[in-house]
């Protein structure tokens, strides 16, 4: 029995190892990804072109408004790049010293607070943009310190720059930390013995050589900020960032305009993903003088210490004090109102007393949820295996790098601009194959997720050394059957982490959701919902239990990562 | 029973990147030949050739008289011994070396035995359960080998195989390796950059230079009989000496170099035709000019310097064309020879060597 198995086993992979069948596997591969990521995107900028008179009519030359479509795309994106500049310069001034501090340092707690700042990274930006309301813009968080019946900010610009910076920040500090600790310290010994400061050493010698990771992070950090919509539609009040219009008008089926602002926002990510494809490497850090009494001042043991002291304490106060104030929120708001005691307002009768039976919803839209997010990472896994192995093996360098920079385009785009495509290509307007719902959902999210299992597929199939394929091949295993016995193996950690990735980014998306869900909840959305309806206690426990989610699945992370390491 | 022939196999990358050319040879059944020369002379290529993981651009290669150009190395049936292992860091040392027919699709009894006759034989059989990363690199090496055994395939290939070895395990290694090799009786070819491993190791070995082979023969043909300027360089050391021939005798050639006239070995060259007579550096004997010697078949010269290398000093000696030589003597040779002392470099007949004068010079015919 078990040799027929494996004989005919051995038969079929042989035959898939055929190099027809790889080629048309090739082709099938890059067709899902042009159906999914491409595709949409495509037939977006088309339809812009083909039906321009609509476009020109509502944006531009609406009988009623006039241009005022058009003024109010430019103010909605003129304030998304403010904040997102705002907010990455603040990611690279606490983020950088806190790479430094997290790779250079060893103390008491240190894995601790590496894992509290990743954590934002994981837990849906509506829950931590809902926390941070509740903490900067209520009653209820700082401004209990000073006795204030109001917040100490109202919605708006501000609140959304501190809602931005809590999650973006963890893409700088990760983004170099790993660089920095790899760093040889040699060249800095060396530094040393030439005269140099600490001060001088770091950024002279240290930081050019962490240059393109801290370019990276930066990029990530400013296009997340850029897109992002589950956070941004909590704390932004009547200022709307591009992609919380984009989520409004669609919500207002304003489609012709909803479609122009999408493209403009996919035109100006593709051209910001471009550019830094083109120069990340021939930026230089911009100072080569150096003020040896200055920097030496700022090398002493005193600033040190107070820098140090300065990035944590800003790391606790801004991002995870109120990333996480919902939890304390919630226990306030547990039996009653903490203000007038009443038990109506407490999340209690809230959630599973009051007539609409709140907790029906939180397990429906957490269990669409969890499903959702299980067929995105299956799927995904499963498509975007091949494309990372065929991108790390192929021979064409120009092929190569520009499929490579194909990949990171979902990455880049908002994903409420890539989801909006997606309805457009898959829903009415397009091939009418789908209608808003479930699988619709599922497409948008494999969608914006692909990149974050294909980027670092390609990196663990680039780690594995082509002699093991040669050895498997000089034995007589076939392509395929050398993938599944030798090279799957080595991808099993590589795997499992694109997996918690792609799972966690599914499980935390607001924006594209909202475009493409038609009646169905998932809980980040309905957690926007309680939010609109002002249940507050409702929307704290639907937070916390996101937050919770989120943090077993980042301690899974670093559990897979860290093995990884060791062998 | 294989027998390896290469024939006119020309490989080039890219354009015009001539890695091997127009290379023939043929390797007996259950030989164990080495292939040795400077890097990128090709050695690695006709390897990879012979594996079938590249494909000759011209000529063909054949196992026991069949072409295997259409063979992919899956379908050659060698055994693939690498410098770095490549050994399966997740599966066993047993699973290592069932790894070969397990992917044929042997039956589980016949994959028991073959596994174990593999592992006795390379003497790993007590390791079996363990995982490579908890074993040491002369158990990796092991383990390849136990998975090249059980694989039954008959040519083995080895690309550098106890490179990433110490000197002293290496050296153990060579033997356990040619042992291995005789007893389950393979065809083994052997890449390495260490002479003195090749000339220990393997019946024949192959020369190779820019992608051509220089010269294929026994460890003391190589030594003491090269048929060639660059072997007679690579293998060991020799200086070469300009001349003339004057005249050809049945057993010697005489040779003018300098002023002098020495005798030498007649390897046909014509009379007034020019020639370089190679004389390895170990095979001069050096004496004080003044010495009570017979005083014949010698040159004249001028010590540059005495110098320790260890258990052999080298003496630099100009002669009267001005050419500097190398000596290697004894470190307890009795006499120590002071800068600018006068000398004679004996030459026995016997153990040099007279090539033709290459056209562009003796320089021309050692380029690598």
């Amino acid at each position: 029995m078990e040799v027929k198995f494996r004989k005919s086993l051995l038969a079929t992979e042989k035959w898939l190892s055929k190099d027809t069948v790889l080629t048309a596997g090739k082709a099938v591969t890059i067709g899902i990804f042009i159906l999914i990521v491409l595709g949409p995107i495509l037939y977006l900028l088309f339809q812009i072109i083909i039906s321009w008179g609509d476009i020109n009519e509502t944006v531009f030359n609406d009988p009623i408004l006039g241009n005022e479509a058009f003024l109010s795309m430019l103010r909605s994106i003129g304030l998304s790049f403010e904040i997102a500049a705002v907010v990455t310069v603040f990611d690279i001034a606490v983020g950088v010293p806190m790479a430094w501090i997290l790779a250079r340092y060893e103390f008491k707690g240190k894995n601790i607070l590496d894992t509290f700042v990743d954590l934002p990274m994981a837990v849906p930006t509506s829950a931590l943009g809902f926390s941070i309301y509740l903490f900067w813009g209520t009653n209820n968080g700082i401004s209990r310190l000073y006795n204030s019946e109001v917040g100490f900010a109202s919605q708006g610009t501000l609140l959304i720059i501190f809602a931005h910076v809590a999650f973006t920040f963890p893409y700088v500090t990760r983004s170099i930390k790993g660089i920095i600790a790899d760093l040889d310290l040699n060249l800095e010994k060396a530094g040393k013995t030439l005269g140099a400061s600490p001060f001088t050493i770091a950024r002279m010698i240290s930081l050019p050589m962490v240059k393109e990771g801290l370019l990276a992070g930066t990029v990530l950090a400013f296009t997340r900020s850029l897109g992002e919509t589950g956070a941004t539609l909590i704390v932004s009040g009547v200022y709307q960032t591009a992609p919380v219009v984009i989520v409004s008008w669609m919500k207002g089926l304003k489609i012709p305009t909803t479609a122009f602002l999408a493209f403009i926002l996919i035109i100006i990510s593709l051209l910001l993903l471009t550019l830094v494809r083109i120069f990340a490497r021939k930026v230089g850090l911009p100072w080569n003088k150096v003020f040896p009494r200055f920097e030496r001042k700022l090398s002493s043991k005193k600033v040190t210490r107070t820098r140090n002291t300065f990035s944590i304490a800003l790391f606790f106060l801004f991002v995870f004090t109120p990333a996480l104030f919902v939890i304390i929120f919630l226990f306030q708001w547990w039996g009653g109102s903490p203000f007038s005691g009443e038990f109506e307002a407490g999340m209690i009768y809230q959630v599973f007393q009051a007539p609409d039976k709140k907790i029906n919803d939180i397990v429906t839209a957490l269990v669409t949820s969890l499903e959702i997010a299980l067929i995105v990472t299956l799927v995904n896994l499963l498509i975007a295996t091949p494309m990372a192995l065929m991108i790390s093996k192929m021979k064409n360098k120009k092929l190569k790098g520009f499929l490579d920079g194909l990949i990171d385009i979902p990455l880049v785009i908002p994903s409420s601009a890539l989801g909006f495509s997606i309805f457009f290509l898959w829903g009415s307007n397009g091939l009418h194959i789908l209608s808003p719902g479930f699988a619709m959902i599922v497409i948008a999210h494999i969608s914006f997720t692909y990149s974050y299992c294909v980027r670092p597929l390609i990196g663990s199939f680039d780690s594995i050394s082509t002699m093991y394929d040669e050895a498997a091949a000089a034995f007589g295993a076939s392509k395929i059957t050398a993938f599944r016995t030798v090279t799957l193996p080595f991808l099993k950690s590589g795997l499992i982490a694109a997996a918690i990735m792609t799972f966690t980014r599914s499980m935390s998306e607001t924006g594209a959701t909202i475009i493409c869900m038609g009646i169905e909840r998932t809980i980040p959305v309905l957690l926007v919902d309680f939010f609109e309806a002002s249940t507050f206690p409702a929307a704290a426990f639907a937070s916390t239990l996101l937050i919770i989610i989120s943090f077993v699945m980042l301690i899974l992370l670093r559990v897979v990562t860290r093995r990884k390491k060791d062998a | 029973m294989p027998e390896i022939r290469l024939q006119s196999v020309t490989k080039i990358f890219g354009r015009k990147v001539e890695a091997v050319k127009d290379l023939s040879f043929i390797i007996e059944d259950g030989e164990y030949v080495s292939l040795i020369g400077p890097s990128g002379c090709g050695k690695t290529t006709t390897l990879r050739l012979l594996a079938g993981t590249i494909l000759p651009t011209q000529g063909n290669i054949y196992f026991d008289d069949k072409s295997v150009e259409n063979l992919s190395i899956r379908d050659r049936n060698i055994g693939f011994v690498f410098q770095h292992f490549a050994i399966f860091p997740h599966l066993t040392v047993w699973e290592n070396a069932a790894y070969g027919p397990k992917v044929r699709g042997r039956k589980k009894s016949e994959i028991d035995s073959l596994v174990e006759h593999a592992l006795k034989a390379v003497q790993i059989d007590d390791k079996a359960d363990l995982y490579p990363p908890s074993l040491s690199a002369p158990d990796w090496q092991k383990t390849a080998l136990a998975r090249v055994v059980a694989s039954e395939a008959k040519i083995l290939l080895l690309d550098e195989p106890l490179g990433a070895l110490d000197q002293k395990i290496r050296e153990e290694f060579q033997i356990f390796l040619r042992d291995l090799v005789k007893k389950e009786g393979l065809t083994a070819i052997h890449v390495t950059h260490d002479q003195a491993e090749a000339l220990t190791i393997s019946d024949k070995v192959a020369v190779m230079n820019k992608g051509k082979l220089v010269q294929l023969g026994s460890a003391s043909d190589l030594i003491f009989t090269p048929n060639n300027i660059f072997t007679s360089f690579f293998v060991g050391e020799s200086d070469f000496l300009e001349s003339v021939v004057m005249n050809d005798r049945k057993d010697f050639a005489e040779v003018r170099v300098g002023q002098s006239t020495i005798k030498v070995k007649n390897m046909g060259i014509a009379r007034g035709k020019r020639a370089v007579v190679a004389v390895r550096r170990e095979f001069f004997k050096v004496h004080k000019y003044k010495d009570k010697i017979k005083k014949e078949n010698f040159l004249p010269g001028v010590v540059v310097r005495d110098q320790f290398l260890g258990l052999l000093r080298r003496v630099r000696v100009k002669l009267e064309n001005q050419q500097i030589v190398e000596v290697k003597i004894h470190a307890k040779h009795p006499i120590r020879f002071k800068v600018n002392e006068k000398v004679r470099l004996v030459i026995d007949p016997s153990t040099t060597r007279c090539f033709e004068y290459p056209e562009k010079g003796v320089a021309s015919a050692l380029e690598m």
